[in-house]
């Protein structure tokens, strides 16, 4: 694996040009093969680790290097096992609770409360569980220590089916073996304009942007660790939307855009008021 | 936060100390510092990095450096390999990647304004939304930045046509700490242009934050085809013949022995030439550890490790290959003008094999795969380099021989030929050899000093950095006071990028002694069509000195070559229209300096202009035409000739004069191989008339300039006031 870390760290950056975080923000720490050389030189001792660590973090996971390397180097898996080792482990809420008494739950991560919209649409009750966290997803790379973190979800959801729109939220469920249904497909929206896909490929009604966005900087390590340069990838993105109202299937898409004031839906704004401008 | 961090952030909000931010600009792209780094060295790293997003940031933070007594690093994408932009202890380093956007686009004139930090890739996908390109496609275009590629002369893969980066610069923005000046069509009137200063000087003299770049519609059709020819000696020859024919490629790029080998493209594989069973073996041997060095699957056994400790013997079964060399060549632009081109270059071509098509596209596909290479080889224990000099076509042999052999006592090498011109041709050596330190700086000293003693140039479009900068300056010699009577204005307290380029004025020398003879010619070098002239002879007695040998002045002069050439604007005007090559001028004090050791160098600065201005012109290399080349005088009426004269130059004609008459009408000479089948197609599809021959006349206004956008209007306006002022 130290190889490939070489590579990277020894390559003339031939896919820096595609690295949505390195071309927002400017950091020419934030390159792929500058992150890797962080993690090389940490593993030789000659930096700390935390430094390691905190180049690591700089990455969305969107996969555009390990898409343009000729040689295929799976940059986002190798800094995310450099975030395993290097890495403190992140502080989690607690499992939150489901409230309410039905088999379905909407499951909240943001500030909008949609589960008795949800509820009127289908004709039976929704239960609703809030997380501030994405039910802790950014434990999920240390796995031993996510273990009993997991094991809780699971219980917490059992008997359940949750229902969500957040890839974050949606990474938690996976990996806690959680049975959930995006919102989406249990309710198809209504939508005719432009579509945003960033990291999926989903089923979703409209037109797909011809040349999309790279990355949102919702995704990955770096809107938690780095906030203020994920937001600098959020304008970027959003530069590169049309003027008019956009949908994205992922919250977490709509929720940082938003974030640098772009016009964006989600399946909840759609589900809340299918026919109403968003607030700005 | 550090005092220093609180001092920069009052110009520059956006700024850093964060460890991780001072390690990725403590190194760009430098294989010295890739080896180091290879052997486990982390690099020195600067004080601090700071994201500059407007000029007036850069330009305030200059000002307070200078006061502060602080260095400064202009640092772009990282993309220098001699190690001229990188941040050392004590530094601040100016990280330009948030100056990346696109200022303006002239879609009339065809001119672009980016700023510096933008990257090459993003402008061209960018420009090709809207049906254009500047075609400058360096293959570090996914790496490399605007303000780099001004910073350091950079020089891309369709230079043949388009030119070096510098030739398709109309004007730039630069914040120093002297204050903020602007070039070429922007410079102030009365005031020198420091454009072809600041292009070259990697960061020594100021901080480029906008570039206005000539764009050009994006070619309707490609022709693209391999030959083979038996040895590099006739190669040479078909290139020069293409070039000096005025034919224009967009693409020329001729591999050596070793690299047609491993490009194994020839569709033959050449039997080893060298006879007996041990050489046979050693060749077999030396082919998969050459193959070794092109991909990652042969590396993977141990064979690139054994074949870098004996660099000797694999260059010596590497001749032994075969002699056999592969041309890729290459036209753009509208179909009927590249069918006239291929048409009059075939000829040329006679001593080549066909290789077809494919040879070509399969170049083009992967033309920037070759990056790819360099990191594994510092994988399995090596380094990769590359060097590129240049000089004219007849010092060419000797130059390769002599770098060839320089870098081969310590490396395996091979190389290719291209950035070809009329007057000569850059050669491109790539290089591997065991990871030692020394043995990288013993290689550098051999081959630079290789190239100087065979009359090249030490960098044709890497720059200098670091690396070359002893070499550079020996190479400039006392042309280096032009660069530092201008450094003392522009950067009096010496904060700019300290260390790179040219860092203390050099020991001035007496200089080379005047030209002899009586002139106006002291020698012609026919076999590059250049001349070395007497700068103060009239334009008749030269002409007709020239004239007696079948030749003529590419450019001719209105008046003495001395005060026309200072009158000049080189902005205006592109690479087939360089005025001169080599100048000798003596200073005040009787020292005297002469540049030009080769064509198109990168050494820093181009000082040719500065020159002038500094001291009394001895002698100017000028570039010739052949007079008995195909020539074609056609006449266009109706229209504005302005904007016809517009619509033939963007659609790839290359005239060698366009003129308008009182009555309007269009006058263009068309000259070289390809200029009867041209000049049938413009009378065909334009309405075009022949029109009797005529020499071309000094006085009549060039419209080539102009017709190129309003930048080179401008510059073109005040070429003809100055001439105006001056009679």
């Amino acid at each position: 694996m130290s190889a490939s870390y070489e590579s990277c760290s020894f390559c003339p950056q031939l896919c820096r040009h595609l690295c949505p975080v390195a071309v927002a923000t400017g950091h020419e720490a934030a390159t792929p093969p500058k992150m890797m050389a962080a993690v090389l030189l940490a593993q030789r001792g000659r930096i700390p680790p935390e430094d390691a660590a905190r180049a690591a973090t700089l990455c969305t996971d969107c996969g555009a290097c390990e898409r343009h390397c000729k040689y295929g180097i799976e940059v986002p898996a190798l800094l995310a096992q450099a975030r395993a080792r290097y890495a403190s482990p992140a502080t989690v809420q607690p499992v939150p609770a489901i409230q309410g008494n039905a088999t379905l739950v909407a499951l909240y991560c943001d500030e909008r409360r949609w589960g008795p919209a949800l509820a009127d649409a289908l004709g039976q009750p929704v239960a609703t569980m809030a997380t501030s966290d994405h039910l802790g997803q950014a434990l999920l790379e240390h796995r031993d220590r996510a273990a009993a973190h997991l094991a809780s979800l699971n219980a917490a959801c059992s008997g359940h089916k949750v229902v969500c729109c957040c890839s974050r939220c949606g990474e938690s469920l996976d990996a806690a073996k959680i049975s959930w249904v995006r919102l989406e497909t249990l309710l198809p929206p209504t939508w005719d304009g432009p579509v945003y896909l960033c990291h999926g490929k989903l089923d979703f009604p409209g037109q797909p942007l011809e040349r999309p966005p790279t990355c949102c900087g919702a995704h990955g390590p770096l809107e938690a660790s780095h906030p203020a340069l994920a937001a600098d990838v959020a304008r970027d993105a959003a530069a590169m939307l049309p003027s008019t109202s956009v949908a994205t299937p992922d919250s977490a898409c709509r929720n940082a855009l938003r974030g640098v004031g772009a016009d964006v839906r989600d399946p909840i704004d759609l589900l809340l008021a299918p026919n109403t401008p968003p607030a700005t | 936060m550090s005092k220093l961090l609180d001092a920069v952030r009052r110009h520059v909000p956006l700024a850093s100390e964060d460890p991780l931010d001072l390690l990725a600009a403590g190194r760009d792209l430098w294989p010295r510092d890739t080896l180091a780094l290879a052997l486990g060295q982390a690099p020195p790293t600067p004080e601090l990095v700071c994201w500059p997003e407007r000029h007036d940031q850069v330009q305030a933070l200059l000002a307070w450096a200078t006061e502060a007594g602080v260095p400064v690093v202009p640092y772009g994408a990282g993309s220098g390999v001699c190690g001229g932009a990188v941040g050392r202890p004590g530094s601040v380093v100016v990280d330009l990647k948030r100056m990346r956007h696109i200022v303006d686009l002239d879609q009339d004139q065809h001119v672009v304004t980016a700023e510096p930090g933008l990257l090459g890739q993003h402008l061209e996908d960018w420009l090709k939304d809207r049906g254009l390109a500047t075609r400058h496609s360096p293959s570090s275009i996914w790496c490399s930045s605007v303000g780099g590629w001004a910073a350091a002369r950079s020089a891309g893969q369709f230079s043949s046509l388009y030119g070096k980066f510098e030739d398709m610069v109309l004007g730039m923005r630069v914040a120093t700490p002297g204050g903020t000046r602007t070039t070429g069509v922007h410079t102030p009137r009365g005031e020198e242009d420091l454009g072809p200063l600041f292009m070259g000087s990697e960061g020594t003299l100021g901080i480029i934050t906008s570039v206005d770049i000539r764009v050009v519609p994006i070619a309707g059709h490609r022709w693209l085809r391999g030959y083979a020819y038996p040895n590099l000696e006739s190669a040479w020859d078909a290139m020069r013949s293409i070039m000096q024919g005025e034919l224009h490629p967009a693409v020329m790029r001729l591999y050596c022995p070793v690299d047609t080998q491993i490009g194994g493209r020839l569709g033959n594989k050449s039997e080893p030439k060298t006879p007996g069973l041990v050489s046979s073996l050693l060749s077999r041997v030396g082919s998969r550890m050459v193959t070794a060095i092109e991909g990652l699957d042969a590396i993977r056994h141990r064979e690139l490790s054994t074949a870098l400790v004996a660099p000797r013997l694999l260059n010596r079964v590497a001749d032994g290959l075969g002699q056999e060399v592969m041309l890729i060549l290459g036209w753009e632009g509208e179909r009927p003008l590249i069918e006239a081109q291929v048409q009059a270059a075939l000829p040329m071509l006679s001593q080549g094999r066909d290789l077809g098509a494919e040879a070509g596209e399969h170049w083009y596909d992967h033309r920037h795969a070759v990056s790819y290479k360099l990191a594994p080889i510092f994988e399995r224990g090596g380094f990769a380099d590359t060097m590129e000099v240049a000089t004219t076509w007849s010092r060419l042999p000797g130059l390769y021989q002599a770098v060839r052999e320089a870098l081969g006592r310590h490396t395996v090498v091979m190389a290719h030929f291209s950035h070809a011109y009329p007057e000569g041709c850059s050669i491109y050596f790539s290089f591997a050899g065991s990871g030692e330190l020394e043995r990288y700086d013993a290689t550098w000293t051999d081959a630079l000093e290789a190239a100087r003693r065979a009359g090249g140039t030490v960098t044709h479009h890497h720059g200098v950095g670091q690396l070359k900068a002893k070499a550079a300056a020996r190479e400039l010699g006392n042309a280096l006071r032009v660069y530092h009577s201008r450094k003392a204005t522009l950067d009096p307290g010496g904060i700019m990028n300290p260390g790179r380029l040219f860092d203390s004025p050099p020991a001035t020398t007496q200089g080379p002694p005047p030209p002899t003879g009586d002139g106006p010619l002291y020698a012609v070098h026919g076999r590059d069509l250049l001349a070395e002239v007497d700068p103060w002879a009239s334009p008749e007695g030269i002409r007709a000195a020239l004239a007696a040998r079948g030749l003529a002045l590419r450019l001719p002069p209105d008046r003495p070559l001395a005060p026309w050439l200072t009158a000049f604007r080189p902005e205006a005007f592109d690479r087939h229209e360089v005025p001169f090559f080599g100048l000798q001028a003596r200073y005040a004090d009787g020292r005297a300096a002469r540049l030009g050791v080769a064509p198109r160098s990168a050494a820093g600065p181009d000082l040719r202009w500065g020159l002038l201005r500094d001291a009394k012109a001895e002698m100017v290399e000028v570039p010739l035409i052949q007079l008995d080349q195909p020539t074609a005088s056609l006449s266009l009426a109706g229209g504005q000739s302005w904007s016809r004269a517009r619509s033939l130059l963007r659609g790839g004609l290359r005239p060698t004069s366009m003129t308008t008459d009182h009555e309007g009408t269009l006058r263009v000479v068309l000259a070289g191989a390809a200029a009867t089948a041209q000049a049938e197609h413009l009378i065909q599809t334009q309405g075009a008339r022949e029109a009797e021959p005529s020499e071309p006349s000094p006085r009549a206004p060039d419209l080539r300039a102009s017709a190129r956008g309003r930048s080179g209007a401008t510059a073109h306006h005040r070429l003809a006031a100055s001439k105006k002022e001056a009679r």
